[in-house]
C-alpha cells in the first residue's frame, strides 16, 4: 500500500463519524523509484489531504521529508523544480507513490479499530456485527 | 507508428449512438460499429514470449513513448495466472484476455481515461483489468476484493510483468474513500444471478468515487435496468453501451449444464455526476 492510497482509505465500521484519516502505525515499509510526473502530480495535488499525507509520513519516520504546510503551487510546479533533488514536487511525488508499506496497521481515528496490513495489503474487511 | 484502423480498432469517430447490432455466430466480440475489426484478432493467437523477457521490453517502450498494441496488451493478459478454483458464491468469472484487453484499450484511445490516470478495480479478482491498467501507464491502480487468495493471486500476476499495483481486501459495499483521487473505475462485477442486488452494489460504489469514468461489464438482459438505475439512483451524468460482447464462459461450475455458457454481456462507459471533477 503506497501513501496515495492511504490518502484516500477510510473506516466505515459502525460507530465511525468519518473514519479519516487513518492512523498509519507501519512496522515495514521499503521504497521503489518511478518516474516523476509532473502532470499528474498537478492534478492530483488539490485532491490530497495534505495533513493526512504529513502525518503518514511521519508516522514512518520520515519528519523531514514533508513540511507541515502545503508549500504554494508555484514553488511545486516551478520550472525545472522536477529536475532539482531535494524539490518540493519530487518529496511530494517520492511520499505517494514510491513508499510502499508492508506490514503495519491502520488505526480508525474515531473507534480505534485497527485494520492490520498484511504483505503490503490493508485488511479493511468487517465483521457482520460492525456494519 | 501504425494508426488505430491499422491496429483495425476504430477511433471515436464512428457513428456514436449506433445501437450496438445483436451478435451473430460465437464470436467473442459482436460486430458493433466502434469494434469492428477486432474479430481479426480472435482468429490468431500470437505466440506469447515469457513475461520474464517482456518486463524489460515493457521498460524500453515506455522510455520510449511507444504505445501498447492491443495484440501486445492481449498477449500480456493471457500470461496471467487465473483462479484455480472459483468461488460460486463471489460469481468470480475470470475477464479473458481478449474482452479485458478489449475494454481497456477502449478506455485509454477512445476516452483517456487510463494513461496517467488513478484506476481502481473493483472486484478484482486475480487481478487482469488493473494490471491492463498499469501496462498501460495508469499511474495509480488499486484492486479491491473480498477473497483474499485472489489478492495473493492479483499481486503474484503484477509482480510477474514487475508492475506496481495497490491492493485492498474489502468488501465493495462497505468500501468508503474519501476525497475523489480515483479518476477510473474499472470492474467486472457479479452480474447479481447468485447474490441479487451485487451488480448495483458494484455500480453504485464505482459512481460514487470516480470522478471521470466508471467502465463495466453487465449482462445485456439487463440494460434497462442498469440504465435506468444509473441515471436515476445513482446520479450518473451518462450511461452507454459501447458495445456488445459474447462473454465465452468456460464451464466453471457444476451447476453449468452445457460445456460451455455463452452470455450476451454489454461493456459500459458511465459518467458520475459533474460536481466531483475538480
Amino acid at each position: 500500500m503506497r501513501l496515495l492510497t492511504h490518502n484516500m482509505l477510510a473506516s466505515n465500521v459502525r460507530g465511525a463519524t468519518t473514519g479519516y484519516p487513518l492512523k498509519l502505525e507501519a512496522a515495514k515499509w521499503v521504497t521503489k523509484e518511478v518516474d516523476l510526473n509532473a502532470d499528474f502530480i498537478r492534478g492530483l495535488l488539490p485532491k490530497i489531504d495534505w495533513r493526512a499525507l504529513v502525518a503518514a509520513t511521519r508516522a514512518l519516520g520520515l519528519p523531514e521529508l514533508l513540511p507541515e504546510e502545503q508549500p504554494p503551487e508555484e514553488e511545486i510546479f516551478a520550472e525545472g523544480a522536477a529536475d532539482v533533488e531535494g524539490s518540493a514536487i519530487r518529496r511530494i511525488h517520492h511520499a505517494l507513490l514510491e513508499i510502499h508499506v508492508q506490514e503495519g496497521s491502520l488505526v480508525c481515528p474515531d473507534t480505534s479499530r485497527c485494520f492490520p496490513i498484511d504483505k503490503g495489503i490493508p485488511n479493511m474487511m468487517l465483521h457482520e456485527d460492525e456494519v | 507508428m501504425p494508426s488505430p484502423r491499422q491496429l483495425g480498432w476504430p477511433t471515436r469517430t464512428g457513428p456514436k449512438n449506433a445501437a450496438p447490432p445483436r451478435s451473430q455466430g460465437r464470436q467473442c466480440l459482436a460486430a458493433s460499429p466502434r469494434l469492428a475489426g477486432s474479430k481479426s484478432s480472435t482468429t490468431s493467437t500470437p505466440r506469447r514470449p515469457s513475461c520474464a523477457r517482456l518486463a524489460p521490453e515493457q521498460r524500453r517502450r515506455r522510455r520510449a513513448g511507444e504505445e501498447m498494441k492491443l495484440k501486445q496488451l492481449e498477449g500480456l493478459l493471457g500470461g496471467l495466472t487465473q483462479f484455480p478454483a472459483p468461488k460460486v458464491e463471489l460469481e468470480q468469472y475470470p475477464t479473458g484476455p481478449h474482452i479485458a484487453s478489449r475494454m481497456l484499450y477502449t478506455a485509454e484511445n477512445s476516452f483517456n481515461d487510463i494513461t496517467g490516470k488513478v484506476v481502481a478495480d473493483f472486484g478484482c479478482g486475480c487481478g487482469t483489468l488493473a494490471v491492463a491498467s498499469a501496462l498501460l501507464d495508469a499511474e495509480h491502480v488499486i484492486g479491491i476484493d473480498v477473497d483474499p487468495q485472489s489478492l495473493e493471486l492479483a499481486q503474484e500476476n503484477a509482480a510477474d510483468l514487475e508492475l506496481d499495483i495497490d491492493l485492498i481486501w474489502s468488501d465493495i459495499k462497505n468500501l468508503n474513500l474519501k476525497g475523489f483521487h480515483i479518476d477510473t473505475v474499472v470492474m467486472n462485477p457479479p452480474f447479481g444471478t447468485r447474490k441479487k442486488g451485487a451488480d448495483m452494489e458494484f455500480l453504485s460504489m464505482g459512481l460514487k468515487v470516480a470522478s471521470q469514468a466508471v467502465y463495466s461489464l453487465h449482462k445485456t438482459s439487463t440494460r434497462e435496468r442498469i440504465k435506468k438505475a444509473a441515471l436515476r439512483d445513482f446520479n450518473a451524468a451518462s450511461a452507454e453501451v459501447l458495445c456488445e460482447l459474447r462473454y465465452d464462459l468456460p464451464q466453471s461450475y457444476k451447476f453449468h449444464k452445457k460445456r460451455e455458457v455463452d452470455i450476451a454481456v454489454d461493456l459500459w462507459r458511465f459518467v458520475p455526476n459533474a460536481r466531483r471533477s475538480s
